[in-house]
């Protein structure tokens, strides 16, 4: 496990290895695609631990300009069974890399207005380094590798199917 | 003969008349590689070719690269999807 990581350089005593899960599973891996509104309260229930120090969370919004354009909702759509496997791939890799007790990946489909949540993560672990680290790393990867699309609805009456930004997730190496 | 599900999602379900899905059927004699359904649907929909130039490929629900659109061979009830560019999060 690297030493040094991305944005938070913490560093753990020689040979000490924090709790944590090596391997992915449904048991404290929770995924959830779901056109009802999102919740960061159940998502962090979801992770909470005695063995936890540290919860961290990201909650992905509906901005309301886009181009100096006026946003009035995004839609998402999503491939879920692909998704699904996908996302496990995902958070084995981020495993591989962090000490991570939970991790859960909410995402909405359907409409989500101005201000509300489209995909909340959240991550549990001994100490903070790992959760942080791993919810960016965990977002970034999602962005770049999930089977899941938005269409944005401007004032003007126009909308378009978005396509992410390259990501460079070389960054988390 | 063959017959495959494709599954449409965003831009490609906009070149495709709105279909979330439909079912393609490769004839005999045609060899029944993933690149033959391709080669039907851009057939069946004019506008999809310039989606597909920037799209992914899934069979039965995972990622293909584009070797494999010669080597898969398909067969009755595969799943296929067309993958635009993404924007999940």
């Amino acid at each position: 496990m690297d030493k040094t990581q991305a944005c938070c350089n913490h560093q753990l005593p020689p040979g000490y290895v924090p709790e944590h899960n090596k391997a992915v599973s449904e048991a404290y891996d929770h995924f959830l695609i779901s056109p009802e509104p999102l919740s960061l309260d159940r998502a962090c229930a979801l992770v909470r631990s005695n063995a936890a120090g540290a919860i961290s969370t990201f909650e992905g919004t509906t901005r309301d300009t886009f181009n100096g354009k006026r946003v009035i909702r995004l839609e998402y759509e999503a491939y879920e069974p692909l998704a699904k496997k996908e996302w496990h791939r995902i958070v084995q890799e981020a495993r591989s890399k962090y000490h991570l007790l939970s991790t859960v990946m909410h995402h909405r489909i359907g409409p989500v207005a101005v201000g509300q949540a489209s995909v909340i993560i959240s991550v549990s672990s001994a100490h903070r380094a790992d959760a942080i680290n791993a919810v960016h790393y965990l977002i970034d990867s999602l962005k770049a590798r999930l089977p899941i699309w938005k269409k944005e609805l401007l004032h003007d009456g126009t909308g378009a199917w978005k396509e992410n930004e390259p990501i460079d997730l070389s960054l988390h190496n | 003969m063959a017959k495959v599900k494709v599954l449409y999602f965003a831009s490609a379900r906009d070149a495709a008349d709105q279909k979330e899905y439909e079912t393609i059927a490769l004839e005999d004699g045609t060899p029944a590689t993933l690149q033959a359904v391709i080669d039907k649907i851009k057939a069946s929909h004019k506008g999809i070719a310039s989606v597909l130039e920037t799209s992914a490929i899934s069979y039965n629900q995972e990622y293909c690269d584009s070797e494999q659109l010669h080597e898969i061979e398909v067969k009755d009830n595969d799943e296929i999807a067309i993958i635009p560019p993404v924007s999940g999060g």
